[in-house]
């Protein structure tokens, strides 16, 4: 790198914005052009600007969110690995709603509710359920087709993948063992009935995703106390496990039958959430949103609204995706009837 | 641009940022060039070459051949609409 020019050296630099695809395709062209570029003219910050602005638009469109992608054929596998990866952090969020508005609408004492309330709490507890099974659906799939093909064939990129996928596996286990020590300590779900099962399961679940998401700000953990690694892995674990599996959609070989159902658990993936987002709004119009609801949200009240719309945005980007899916799959049933 | 740049014979990004310049009077930046050449070479109106060196020339196809066409003649129809207009109603000294 040393004995490279200056022209050299920066055109280097800005092709690293781009996503490898593009680099293995453009790349050695855009040096050559860059380096003439910067010896015409070494200081432009317009062109800059262009590179900065063009080469995110082109990460974009590599994960699949906007334009085409530049290799077509492989557009089904990317667009779910980017619907699951959003559909991950999606979830957390949900399962944590759904948790609140379980245990307000399961409180004990039994406050009366109306019946549309308990008609859209079976909403979100469908939409919920459907969305968690779909992503473990996907990444159990990858995660044994992925393990086959390093013990068959010692692919080495897979093998640190799957590695990651276990570890971050492994620390959100730990995590919800932490988190709910308490429970466990009581000698676990008590099996009384239904209603009593279902309010533990959401306690629970209320607890560990709450501490999820919130936990490094509300708890005032720092990262070197007794549970600071706790606090901040979690997220931090849930992230790599999302990231991982999708890595994972990116890196194996789709035949057109896995490229149908992977179109089919996407749409489930957008469906769900939609679903979701659909019966919180009827939920809360119903009048679900009460006291007792809202006393776990005293800490973030603010950012509640923010969330929910960054959540809608997930929701419609990941609709769009599917879109760009089916297209894709379009494309290779024609070609496939050509040949 | 590019199509008429590339109907001129085969160019590499550099030349053609160049040649572009110089009857167009614009001045094309390299995201946006490389994103231009992606979706035409994608459209199959253009098709880069082989090359020994890191710079690749790329050349119009037969496609890209009849859309230039097609638009140029759309274009001289809205010259010819326009500079009968102003011809009818201005005047230039």
């Amino acid at each position: 790198m040393r004995s490279l020019t200056a022209p050299a050296r920066r055109a280097r630099r800005l092709l690293t914005l781009y996503p490898s695809s593009w680099r293995e395709r453009y790349g050695d062209e855009f040096v050559d052009f860059m380096e003439q570029s910067i010896a015409d003219d070494p200081h432009n910050a317009k062109r800059t600007a262009n590179i900065f602005y063009k080469s995110g638009k082109v990460r974009l469109g590599d994960l699949g969110i906007v334009g085409p992608s530049l290799d077509e054929a492989s557009a089904p596998k990317v667009a779910l690995s980017t619907t699951t990866w959003l559909a991950s952090v999606f979830a957390v969020f949900a399962l944590f709603y759904w948790s609140c508005a379980m245990v307000s609408w399961n409180s004990n004492p039994r406050v009366a509710t109306a019946f549309a309330v308990s008609i859209w709490m079976g909403a979100i507890t469908v939409s919920t359920i459907l969305l968690t099974v779909t992503l473990l659906a996907i990444g159990l799939t990858l995660i044994v087709r992925a393990g086959r093909i390093v013990v068959r064939q010692h692919d080495r990129r897979l093998f640190w993948l799957l590695i990651a996928v276990l570890g971050s596996v492994a620390a959100i286990v730990n995590s919800i063992y932490q988190y709910t020590r308490w429970t466990i300590a009581r000698g676990g779900i008590q099996w009384s009935g239904a209603g009593a099962v279902l309010k533990q399961v959401a306690g629970s679940t209320q607890w560990v995703t709450q501490s999820t998401i919130w936990g490094p700000s509300w708890t005032g953990w720092h990262f070197l106390s007794n549970n600071g690694p706790l606090h901040y892995g979690t997220p931090l674990a849930v992230l790599v496990l999302a990231f991982s599996v999708a890595k994972l959609a990116r890196r194996l070989d789709f035949s057109l039958n896995a490229n149908r159902v992977a179109r089919l658990a996407a749409k489930l993936l957008s469906l769900a959430m939609i679903g979701f987002l659909f019966s919180f709004a009827g939920w809360t119009l119903a009048g679900g949103f009460n006291q007792s609801w809202e006393a776990p949200f005293t800490q973030m009240e603010t950012s509640l609204f923010l969330l929910i719309i960054v959540i809608t945005v997930l929701t419609l980007v990941t609709t769009l995706k599917t879109r760009t899916h089916r297209n894709a799959l379009e494309v290779i049933d024609i070609s496939d009837a050509l040949r | 641009m590019i199509l008429t740049s590339l109907a001129g014979g085969e160019k590499h990004g550099y030349a053609l940022v160049k040649d572009v310049a110089e009857f167009a009077s614009v001045e094309l930046q390299p995201g946006t060039l490389y994103e231009a050449l992606a979706r035409l070479e994608r459209r199959g109106l253009i098709e880069a070459l082989a090359s020994d060196d890191r710079r690749r020339p790329y050349r119009l196809t037969g496609a890209g051949a009849t859309a230039l066409s097609e638009y140029l003649a759309s274009q001289r129809q809205v010259v010819k609409v326009g500079q009968s207009r102003l011809s009818q109603g201005w005047s230039f000294s």
